[in-house]
């Protein structure tokens, strides 16, 4: 394992870890109730923020690490990490998408979506980019392994 | 213009390897600056490098680039 596969690791533990702390917020309180519940709001703008700079903390860590340690990255790892950027946007659309169709369902006869969606759909592609980043790493090195170069 | 079909570039690096005291991939990877796994994709095959790489890694060898690599075209 390189040592950007070992940063893509701890990335996407974060990741997966802020995600799901946002999710049980939204599933314990509702979605709606963001709008009423200032309470919900701190927590959902404390996780927020949490995420972010604990994603920072493990880049800045970890990349003072293998400054220290002498770590290379190489050209190999340039050309495979050039990749992720693609996933990242494929997610994000993806994620976009799932958001549009959900919403025109469920909303649909009603004309109008609540205000909170709009803040979920940006805290979602926030995330989800972020998520990605790792996780788009470990499945390019995983596509590298597999195939090579194609 | 000449048109080329598309070729295949294998190498000789673990027979090189071996023939240099049994070198390990890790001191190899140090000689050349890259990682351990850059030399693995490459002894696989699955890694193509760069001209500098590839002058980085004959020279290592103390040989020629076309006596670690070799370039066959496919028709």
């Amino acid at each position: 394992m390189t040592p950007q596969q070992k940063r893509a690791w701890y990335g996407l533990a974060i990741g997966i870890t802020w995600s799901l702390a946002m999710v049980a917020v939204f599933v314990v309180k509702g979605a709606t109730a963001f709008d009423e519940d200032a309470g919900m709001r701190f927590t959902v703008y404390g996780l927020f923020i949490a995420g972010v700079l604990a994603y920072v903390a493990m880049l800045y860590i970890t990349g003072w690490r293998m400054r220290r340690d002498g770590v290379i990255m190489d050209e190999r790892d340039r050309m495979i990490l050039r990749k992720v950027p693609v996933y990242q946007m494929f997610a994000v659309l993806w994620t976009l998408a799932g958001w549009a169709i959900a919403l025109s369902e469920v909303y649909h006869d009603e004309g109008q979506i609540p205000v909170v969606f709009t803040w979920l759909m940006f805290y979602s592609a926030i995330i989800v980019n972020i998520v990605f980043a790792s996780a788009g790493t470990l499945i390019a090195y995983w596509s590298d392994e597999q195939h090579g170069q194609r | 213009m000449s048109s080329m079909g598309k070729g295949e570039v294998s190498n000789r690096i673990r027979r090189l390897r071996f023939d240099r005291g049994e070198m390990t991939q890790q001191e190899l990877a140090k000689k050349v600056g890259c990682t351990r796994q850059t030399i693995i994709a490459l002894e696989q095959g699955k890694y193509v490098p760069s001209v500098t790489l590839a002058f980085q890694i004959a020279r290592a060898f103390g040989v020629t680039v076309e006596d670690v690599f070799q370039y066959e075209e496919k028709q």
